[in-house]
């Protein structure tokens, strides 16, 4: 509905005089009108500057193999140098963003002179040296930057750099075979999560990957309780002969970070707040148990598979409306209704079987609605019930836990 | 704000120097190594004209690899674990091509040699196996098969490392040389 309508029906049902109207539409006809509004040129100018960027870069290319390749070396060193001045030289101009787009520039820009020394030299092998030194290069930039993206991608590289060492050392196929690389990716994500109060801009950085990190391992931890026994102890027996440090020290770092974070979180948070540590224990609990899986009957280790994914997610739900987080809440809540659907897909054997279970799901659906809904009383976010934004929506509770 | 811009404009020129010392010694260190050092010609067997994956390369696997696997085969006491490096000799035969001889043991005085280093499997690992080919010249390589007249140019410098400087395939170089 478009906002004078909107504006007309509040004023007759009394909610608004008509000079607060009048003053509601001119303020947003001002702002429309300022340049920030004007996305559609922006847009537009975007898409023409990026023409203009693919068409030089299709011009270089298509040229690739006449320019002497002391003239692309000092075109690429020179390029990098530029952007790097020029991001000092402009400095915080603006809001800065400007040096910000440079230093993001020049974060691709190694990576593509790293390239191309190999491509003129003909290096080979040691990818990882390649994304190791990219990300160092990288780290100055968004030091300096205030942009998080620029953090993103020092994360990205170093990362990719730690995938490419470890496959290079043979020990990938290893992490995911053994399913220790679940615990490798949380350890990763606890520790950024620890590090956040040090972090300063790049907080928010450290944050969303730590909670991508954690929250994509979890998934898979919560689906590996459903995977029969036989279809993971050939690869336990594989690598029976491999001592146990070669084979455990994922979980070691993940025991030692899960406590940094853990410490960090009593030390930083005044609230001790009991559905945090629940959300915490019953997610390690699922994530150990996918990695270290009971010697259980399929169907038992299924339905405590469930209980501990679900007993999380509610957890993880409360310590999210504790926090005022309603993404939090969302996303918790709806990770318990997909939780029960998988359930209910996972029993499934005929058509009356599946008929109950839609029943039964669906029913269960509506109660979680419903007790959703009465759940404001208790989590005030819920709903929009006026809990406020107490830590601006950050779903921090996912990292902790 | 004045404080907080002065360590940013700092890290920034700091950026430019490092970008200017690492790269710049990278490229005279593979300038001084192309130049300095002995150039030699490795056979080439196993050809592959084009990597898909990174582009306009042909890959290939020197002769020197199957040699040094064969001088290793034939040795009294292999060693058992992974090397942290191995060396072997080179000596020049017919047609100018340079083919491993023996392994370089500790106080060898042999004039030319190179390096390896295990790779992930344990297997010996000279360090090149692509070199960079020019787009236009991609149906040509394709129809190159391996044979007396395909080599690797290279220059060998600092601990038996290998430079590769040009591919011949069938007697003609893939630079233009």
């Amino acid at each position: 509905m478009r906002l004078g309508r909107k504006l007309e029906r509040w004023t007759a049902a009394g909610l608004i005089t008509a000079d607060q109207a009048a003053a509601i539409l001119r303020a947003e006809e001002s702002e429309a009108g300022r340049p920030g509004g004007k996305w559609v040129v922006w847009a537009l100018a975007s898409v023409g500057g990026l023409a203009v960027v693919a068409g030089v870069i299709s011009l270089v290319a298509a040229n690739w193999d006449d320019i002497p390749d002391k003239v692309k070396l000092a075109g690429g060193l020179t390029a990098l140098l530029a952007l790097a001045l020029s991001a000092r030289e402009v400095g915080g101009r603006g809001d800065g963003w400007i040096r910000d787009l440079l230093l993001l520039v020049h974060q691709g820009m190694a990576l593509a002179m790293i390239g191309l020394v190999a491509q003129v030299y003909h290096l080979s092998g040691h990818p990882w040296r390649a994304m190791a030194l990219a990300a160092a290069l990288a780290a100055p930039a968004a030091a300096a930057g205030r942009r998080a993206l620029l953090g993103d991608v020092v994360l990205y590289f170093a990362l990719q750099s730690l995938w490419f060492f470890l496959d290079e050392v043979d020990v990938i196929n290893r992490l995911f075979e053994t399913r220790q690389m679940a615990f490798l990716a949380v350890a990763i994500g606890l520790a950024l999560a620890a590090a956040r109060p040090w972090l300063g801009l790049y907080a928010r950085v450290a944050q969303r990957w730590s909670i991508g990190l954690v929250g994509l391992t979890l998934v898979a931890a919560a689906a590996l309780w459903s995977i029969k026994e036989r279809e993971w102890g050939s690869s336990s027996e594989r690598y029976a002969g491999v001592g146990r440090l070669a084979l455990h020290w994922p979980f070691a770092l993940f025991a030692m970070a899960a406590l940094a974070a853990g410490a960090v979180q009593v030390w930083k948070r005044r609230r001790r707040d009991p559905a945090t540590y629940a959300a915490a224990l019953l997610a390690a609990v699922m994530l150990v148990g996918a990695v270290y899986p009971p010697h259980w009957e399929d169907l038992p280790r299924k339905i405590a598979g469930f209980a501990l994914c679900c007993g999380a997610a509610v957890a993880f739900t409360f310590a999210a409306g504790a926090r005022g987080s309603r993404a939090g809440v969302n996303v918790g809540t709806l990770a318990l209704a997909a939780r029960i659907l998988i359930l209910f897909l996972e029993l499934f054997d005929d058509l009356t079987q599946t008929g109950v279970g839609l029943i039964i799901t669906g029913l269960l659906l509506v109660g979680m609605a419903y007790g959703w809904w009465r759940l404001r009383v208790l989590v005030p976010v819920v709903g929009g019930g006026g809990g406020g934004r107490g830590e601006g929506d950050k779903p921090d509770a996912g990292a902790s836990s | 704000m004045k404080s907080a811009a002065l360590p940013a404009r700092r890290l920034l020129l700091g950026l430019a120097i490092a970008d200017l010392v690492v790269f710049g010694a990278w490229i005279g260190r593979e300038e001084v190594a192309r130049r300095a050092g002995v150039e030699v010609r490795l056979p080439v067997e196993g050809f592959d004209p084009r990597d898909l994956l990174s582009g306009h390369y042909a890959r290939f696997q020197l002769a020197a690899l199957g040699e040094a696997y064969k001088v290793q085969n034939q040795e009294e006491h292999p060693p058992r674990d992974r090397p942290a490096t191995s060396s072997y000799c080179l000596e020049v035969r017919a047609g100018g091509l340079a083919h491993v001889a023996r392994r370089r043991l500790p106080g060898d005085a042999c004039p030319l040699w190179i390096s390896a280093k295990p790779d992930k499997y344990a297997r010996i690992d000279f360090g090149v196996d692509r070199f960079y080919v020019d787009e236009r010249r991609r149906d040509e390589v394709a129809r190159i098969s391996a044979g007396d007249g395909t080599y690797l140019v290279a220059r060998i410098f600092d601990g038996g490392r290998i430079h590769p400087v040009d591919l011949v395939l069938n007697g003609k170089s893939v630079r233009g040389r």
